[in-house]
C-alpha cells in the first residue's frame, strides 16, 4: 500500500479552513489468494465561521478491481452543514444552553459481494480428476478444466444516497443532553448475487452478479443523556436511547409470475412469510369441510390447524404463504441505563429491549422420528382440551399443518446488567500498603428476560432453525474484588 | 517546522504527479492479476486438456442410492420402510437425497453432494461449451479421432443429462448453445417442450455420439493412454443404448398421450427404438465387447467383495465411484437388519410382499397362472431362482457369525420382525445390493462394492422386446429390421439366463398378453434398480390398482420351520394420480416466465 496525503489548516480571523487530499493504492492478500487491488482518491474541506456556521465537503473517487474497464471508478461526494444556534448573539442561554442543527447528504459506494472477485470477468479453473479407473478407488489421468465464474461485463458500483438531519439540545451546562437524528437512505444498483436473480435453471451456471436491487430505508434515533453531581455525596447518571429503522424493497428482480404478496418488492428485507392458521379442526366435520392441502390431505386429523387458503384457489400449498408480522431484524430498539454514586458506593442497571420483530423457531415434535417433544406441546389439543395452545403431536406422520404456529413475536426486554459496588479508594489504611484502590462488586448480566420467545436467544444464524444457531444467552452473576496498585 | 514544510511540498508534488497520470493507467492498476487467468488455449488447446474439461461431466453423474447417509431411490411399489415414504403418499415434492438441493461440486469425491437437477444443468452447459469450443477455429489441435472422442462424449452427455432430467420432470427446453449472461432467457424461444419432443432431440444427440465414439476406448487411439481403465468412458454402446431408451420412453403411452393425446405406444418411435437396440445387439454379437453374465455370476452385475469392481461384461453404464467407502454406509446401512450394527438405526428399507409376487415360479409361470403350482401356504417354495438371490425370507442363513442374527427370524414376533429397531416391516430383506447370506460378515461387508447399474444388456434385451412388440407391424414374433431375434426370443435370452424355460406359448398369443409378461420380467430382472418408477409412469400404469397396495406378510413359524397362519396385510395404498406422471418442478423455477410452467396438477 502507498498513499499520498495533503493536509492544510489555517485560521483567518473568524474563518477556519481545513483541507485534506489523499490518494491511495492498496494491495493486500492473505493465504494463497491473488492480491486485492484498490485505488482511492479522497478529499475533504471544512469551513466554519466563528464556530457558528459549519460547512464540510467530502469527495471520494474510488476505483475497484471488481468491475470491468469503464466501470471501475466512480465519484462519491457528500456535503455537511451545521448551525450552532446557541452561539448566536440573539440566543439567550439559560437553562437551555446548547442548540445545534445538522444536515448532511452524501453518496457512498459498495463493491463488496459475499467474497466474490472480479465480478466482470469470466474465469476458467483447473484441477480435480474424474473417478474413472478399473480400480474402485482409481482416478483418471486427465485433470478437469471448468468454467468457474461467468462474469457480468456491465457490473458497476452499488450506490446509496443518504441524508441525515440532526438536532442537538443541551441543558444545565450539558448535564442533560438530547440528540435526535433522522435519516433516510436510498440504495440503488444493489449488487445481487446470481443465485438471487430471476435466471432460469437452464442457464447452467451460477448467473453473474448484477446491479439490480433497490431499497429505501428510513429511521430515527433519540438519545437522552443525564449526568449530574447533585451534591458532595450524590451523583446521578442515566442514558436512554430509542431507535427505529424501517425499510422497503423497491426492486429485487422478483420472478414476474409470483403472487405480489410473495414478491420481495414492496416488503421489508427479510419479511417473515408463512401459511396462516385459523384455529383447530375440532372434529371430523371440520376436517372434511376444510380446504384440501396439496400434500398429505388424507393425514389431516382433528387437533391440527385449519389453514387459510390465502390465494383462494381451493388448495393449500406453498402459494398460500403470506407476509406475517415483521422481519427478523427489530424495527425498534431501546436501551435504558441508570446509575447513582454515593461516595464510594455505586449502583447501576441497564435494560435493553427490541420490538416489532418476528422469528421462526420450528420446534417440531418427533423431528426425524426421534422421541423428542418440545415444551410447547405440554398444552396440546385433545377432544377435551379444544382451546389448547399447541396442536396434537403425531408420531411418524407428516402434514401437521402448523401454519404460522412457529412464528414467534421476538420482542423482548432484558435486564442486561446490574451492579452494586463499593470503592475503598479514600482509605488511608490501603494507601499505606501501596494499594491505590480496592473495589468490591456484585454484578450480573442477563438477569431478567421478558418475552414471548420459547427460548432466550437474541438471534440465530445458519438459517435460523431451532436446532441450529446461536447458543442461548447466559445468565452470569459475579462477586469480586478489584485491587489497583 | 522546516522539515514538516518540506515534507508537505514533496507530498504536493507527488499528488500533482499522480493527478497527471492518465486514468487508463489507474484502470490498468485494477486489472486482474495476470496469473489468475487460465486461457482458452490452456483448456481447449489439445486432447489432454480438453478431455480433462469433458471428464468433469462424468463426476456429475448421480449415484442413485448413495445421495445421503442412506437415501430412498425407489419411488414405486418395491420397498417399504418403518416410516411412510412421502412418495407413497403422493407427495412428490421431496428431494429424498436424490433429485435436487445441492450446489455443484465435482471435486469433492463425495456421492452425497450429487443431485440430478443441479448437476444436469451444470453439465449441459458444459457439454454445449465443449461442442462450441471443439469447432472454434485455431483452438483445438489434435487428430480427427481425438476430436471425435471429445465431440462424441459431449453429444452423449447432452442427451444423457436431458434424459435424466426429463424422465423425472418431463420435457424441457433443449438448450444446444452456450447461453451468454446478458442474453434474455425468459422468452418463448426457451419454452418447455413435451417429453416426446425433447426425447427426439436427445436421440439426435445420441445418434451423433454413436457415429463419433469408438466401440470401446481400449480399442481406440486416444483410449490407449488409459488402456484397461476405460470401462466408464462412453462408447458407441452407451450412445446406442440410450438412443433406444430415449425413443422407447418417447413412444410410451403416458408420453405419447401427453404429446399426441393417445394412450398407446407410438409405433413409429417404437420402431426407431427397436432399431437402435438392434444395432447395439448386432454390434455386441459381432465384437463380443458386451455379453450377458452367466447365471453363476449374475450378481457380479450388482456387487462384488474385496473392493472389486462389479459390472462384469453385462453392465454398459454404472455410476461413477466417487468414494467406494460409501457402499458400506449408504447402500448397505439401511437394507440389512439394523441389528447388524451397520447403520444409524433409523432406516430399514425392505421389499414389499406385494412386490415379491412378481417373482414367478421356477417353471417360468406367474403365480396367478393356474398351472404355476404356486402354493399360497408355502409361498417361498419352487420360485424363480432370482427370488432366492434377491429376497431373504424367514429361516434363511443371513450372517456367518453365530448369534441371533445368523438366521433370519422374520415371523411375527421374531427377532428381526419385532425385537430390533427398526425391524423389517414386511417380513423380508432385499439382497440385491446387500448380499446377506451364509458368508456375510461385517468385515467382508467393508469391502463390498455394490452399484445400481444405469444400463445393462439385460435391460437392452427387454427394451428391444418391448419396442419390437409395439412397432409398426410388431408383436411377440416380430423382429426389428436390423436384428435377428424376435421380441419373444429377446425376452427368453434374459429368462434362460435366470434358469427359466422359454416363455409359455399362452403368453405370446397377443401383444397385450406378451406385454404383461414383459412388465413382470422387467420388475424382476431390474428389481431395485430404479427402473420400476419410470416404467410404471411411462406405461401409464403408476395408478394401476394392481400396483398400488404395498403389503406385508404376517405369519407364524410352524414346527417344521415353514410359515403358518399366513395373512397378507396392506401397509399403505399408494397415491398415484394423473399429476404423478411427473415430479413437480421446484416452485421458484416455475414463476420465472410463462413458457416454463409447472407440471400439470402441481
Amino acid at each position: 500500500m502507498y498513499q499520498f496525503q495533503l493536509n492544510y489548516a489555517r485560521q483567518f480571523g473568524d474563518h477556519n479552513v481545513t483541507a485534506m487530499g489523499l490518494a491511495k493504492r492498496e494491495e493486500y492478500a492473505k493465504g494463497s489468494m491473488f492480491k486485492n487491488f484498490r485505488e482511492d482518491w479522497v478529499f475533504r474541506g471544512t469551513y466554519d465561521y466563528k464556530t457558528k456556521y459549519l460547512f464540510e465537503v467530502n469527495g471520494a473517487y474510488n476505483g475497484s478491481e471488481q468491475f470491468g474497464p469503464g466501470y471501475r471508478f466512480d465519484f462519491f461526494p457528500s456535503v455537511g452543514l451545521g448551525w450552532v444556534i446557541s452561539n448566536e448573539s440573539f440566543f439567550k442561554a439559560g437553562v437551555f444552553d446548547h442548540f445545534k442543527l445538522r444536515y448532511s447528504v452524501g453518496k457512498v459506494g459498495d463493491d463488496n459481494i459475499s467474497g466474490a472477485r472480479w465480478l466482470y470477468a469470466s474465469q476458467l479453473a483447473f484441477g480435480g480428476q474424474a473417478r474413472l479407473g478399473e480400480q474402485t478407488n482409481g482416478t483418471s489421468p486427465y485433470s478437469f478444466y471448468r468454467e468457474s465464474v461467468v462474469g457480468n461485463p456491465d457490473i458497476h458500483w452499488e450506490t446509496a444516497l443518504k441524508a441525515n438531519y440532526g438536532i442537538e439540545l443541551g441543558f444545565w451546562q450539558n448535564a442533560l443532553n438530547v440528540n435526535i437524528d433522522i435519516y433516510n437512505e436510498e440504495r440503488t444498483d444493489i449488487l445481487m448475487t446470481g443465485a438471487q436473480r430471476n435466471v432460469p435453471p437452464f442457464f447452467g451456471a451460477t448467473p453473474p452478479s448484477a446491479n439490480l436491487g433497490r431499497v429505501k430505508s428510513k429511521g430515527f434515533e433519540i438519545e437522552v443523556n443525564f449526568n449530574k453531581q447533585l451534591n458532595a455525596f450524590w451523583r446521578l447518571w442515566g442514558n436512554a436511547s430509542f431507535s427505529r429503522n424501517t425499510n422497503k424493497i423497491i426492486f429485487r428482480d422478483d420472478a414476474p409470475l409470483l403472487y405480489d404478496y410473495q414478491k420481495q418488492a414492496g416488503y421489508p428485507i427479510g419479511q417473515t412469510r408463512s401459511q396462516i392458521s385459523a384455529g383447530f379442526y375440532n372434529n371430523w366435520d371440520e376436517v372434511y369441510a376444510s380446504v384440501p392441502t396439496e400434500n398429505n390431505d388424507l393425514q389431516k386429523l382433528p387437533g391440527y390447524y385449519n389453514l387459510v387458503d390465502f390465494n383462494g384457489d381451493g388448495v393449500i400449498k406453498a402459494d398460500d404463504s403470506a407476509p406475517v408480522g415483521y422481519s427478523g431484524i427489530p424495527q425498534n430498539t431501546g436501551t435504558f441505563t441508570l446509575g447513582a454514586d454515593l461516595k464510594g458506593l455505586s449502583f447501576s442497571v441497564q435494560f435493553y429491549g427490541v420490538a416489532n420483530v418476528n422469528r421462526v423457531i420450528p420446534f417440531n415434535n418427533y423431528l426425524n422420528n426421534t422421541d423428542i417433544l418440545f415444551g410447547h406441546a405440554r398444552d396440546y389439543w385433545s377432544k377435551d382440551n379444544p382451546n389448547a395452545s399447541s396442536f396434537l403431536p403425531r408420531w411418524k406422520t407428516p402434514g401437521e399443518n402448523a401454519g404460522n404456529y412457529f412464528v414467534y413475536d421476538a420482542s423482548f426486554l432484558r435486564l442486561r446488567n446490574a451492579e452494586i459496588a463499593y470503592s475503598f479508594d479514600r482509605s488511608e489504611h490501603l494507601k499505606k500498603k501501596n494499594i491505590s484502590n480496592m473495589r468490591i462488586f456484585l454484578n450480573g448480566t442477563n438477569l431478567f428476560f421478558w418475552s414471548k420467545l420459547p427460548d432466550d436467544r437474541e438471534g440465530t444464524y445458519d438459517g435460523g432453525g431451532a436446532t441450529t444457531g446461536a447458543y442461548p444467552t447466559m445468565r452470569r452473576i459475579n462477586l469480586g474484588i478489584d485491587f489497583s496498585f | 517546522m522546516n522539515f514538516y514544510k518540506s515534507l508537505r511540498s514533496k507530498a504536493c508534488i507527488g499528488a500533482l504527479l499522480a493527478l497527471t497520470v492518465p486514468l487508463n493507467s489507474c484502470e490498468d492498476y485494477l486489472d486482474k492479476a495476470p496469473q489468475a487467468d487460465i486461457t482458452e488455449k490452456d483448456a481447449f488447446g489439445n486432447f489432454l486438456s480438453f478431455q480433462g474439461f469433458v471428464e468433469e461431466m462424468y463426476n456429475c453423474i448421480m449415484d442413485p442410492n448413495k445421495g445421503g447417509a442412506w437415501n430412498a431411490y425407489l419411488f414405486a411399489d418395491e420397498t417399504l420402510n418403518n416410516y411412510p415414504y412421502a412418495f407413497d403418499q403422493g407427495n412428490y415434492w421431496g428431494n429424498s437425497g436424490y433429485f435436487f438441493g445441492q450446489t455443484v461440486n465435482t471435486r469433492d469425491n463425495n456421492s452425497r453432494t450429487k443431485r440430478i437437477w443441479e448437476y444436469a444443468w451444470y453439465a449441459l452447459r458444459k457439454a454445449n461449451l465443449a461442442l462450441e469450443k471443439i469447432d472454434e477455429p485455431d483452438l483445438f489441435e489434435g487428430t480427427e479421432e481425438e476430436k471425435n472422442h471429445i465431440k462424441g462424449q459431449a453429444h452423449f452427455f447432452r442427451g444423457w443429462f436431458y434424459f435424466e432430467l426429463c424422465r423425472y420432470w418431463g420435457g424441457m427446453p433443449y438448450i444446444d448453445k452456450v447461453l451468454t449472461p446478458t442474453e434474455e432467457m425468459t422468452t418463448e424461444e426457451f419454452k418447455r417442450l413435451t417429453f416426446q419432443e425433447t426425447a427426439i432431440k436427445m436421440a439426435q444427440d445420441f445418434r451423433a455420439a454413436a457415429d463419433l465414439l469408438p466401440n470401446h476406448w481400449d480399442l481406440s487411439g486416444p483410449g490407449q493412454r488409459t488402456q484397461g481403465h476405460n470401462r466408464d468412458r462412453f462408447n458407441k454402446f452407451h450412445a446406442l443404448g440410450y438412443m433406444g431408451k430415449a425413443l422407447l420412453y418417447a413412444a410410451s403411452p403416458m408420453i405419447n398421450e401427453e404429446a399426441k393425446g393417445s394412450n398407446t405406444f407410438d409405433p413409429e418411435l417404437a420402431k426407431q427404438a427397436a432399431e437402435a437396440f438392434g444395432e447395439l445387439l448386432t454390434l455386441a454379437d459381432q465384437t463380443g465387447i458386451y455379453s450377458l453374465q452367466s447365471w453363476d455370476n449374475w450378481t457380479d452385475n450388482f456387487w462384488r467383495w474385496n473392493n472389486e469392481r462389479p459390472g462384469g461384461t453385462e453392465c454398459i453404464m454404472v455410476p461413477v465411484i466417487f468414494d467406494r467407502g460409501r457402499v458400506r454406509w449408504s447402500t448397505v446401512g439401511a437394507t440389512v437388519p439394523s441389528s447388524f450394527a451397520m447403520n444409524s438405526g433409523t432406516n430399514a428399507d425392505v421389499p414389499a410382499h406385494s412386490f415379491t409376487k412378481n417373482y414367478g415360479m421356477a417353471n417360468g409361470l406367474p403365480l396367478d397362472d393356474p398351472e404355476s403350482g404356486y402354493n399360497p401356504n408355502d409361498p417361498w417354495a419352487g420360485r424363480d431362482p432370482r427370488f432366492y438371490r434377491d429376497i431373504a425370507v424367514d429361516g434363511d442363513k443371513i450372517h456367518s457369525a453365530a448369534g441371533p442374527d445368523q438366521f433370519a427370524q422374520l415371523y411375527n414376533g421374531g427377532y428381526h420382525r419385532t425385537t430390533i429397531n427398526p425391524p423389517s416391516v414386511t417380513g423380508y430383506y432385499a439382497k440385491r445390493y446387500s448380499p446377506i447370506g451364509p458368508d456375510w460378515s461385517n468385515s467382508r461387508a467393508d469391502g463390498l462394492q455394490a452399484y445400481v447399474p444405469y444400463l445393462r444388456l439385460a435391460d437392452i434385451y427387454l427394451m428391444y422386446a418391448e419396442a419390437v412388440n409395439f412397432s409398426t407391424g410388431g408383436g411377440p414374433k416380430a423382429k426389428s429390421s436390423n436384428y435377428s431375434l424376435t421380441a419373444e426370443e429377446a425376452l427368453n435370452k434374459v429368462r434362460n439366463r435366470a434358469q427359466l424355460p422359454d416363455i409359455s406359448t399362452k403368453y405370446t398369443a397377443s401383444k397385450e398378453i406378451f406385454f404383461e409378461e414383459l412388465i413382470r420380467e422387467r420388475a424382476v430382472e431390474l428389481a431395485f434398480e430404479g427402473a420400476r418408477f419410470c416404467d410404471l409412469r411411462r406405461w401409464n400404469l403408476n395408478g394401476d390398482p394392481r400396483f398400488l397396495d404395498k403389503t406385508a406378510i404376517d405369519f407364524d413359524r410352524g414346527p417344521d420351520g415353514k410359515p403358518v397362519n399366513i395373512r397378507e396385510r396392506v401397509i399403505i395404498t399408494r397415491t398415484a394420480e394423473k399429476k404423478h406422471n411427473w415430479l413437480p418442478i421446484q416452485v421458484n423455477f416455475t414463476r420465472m416466465f410463462k413458457d416454463f410452467p409447472q407440471n400439470p396438477g402441481w
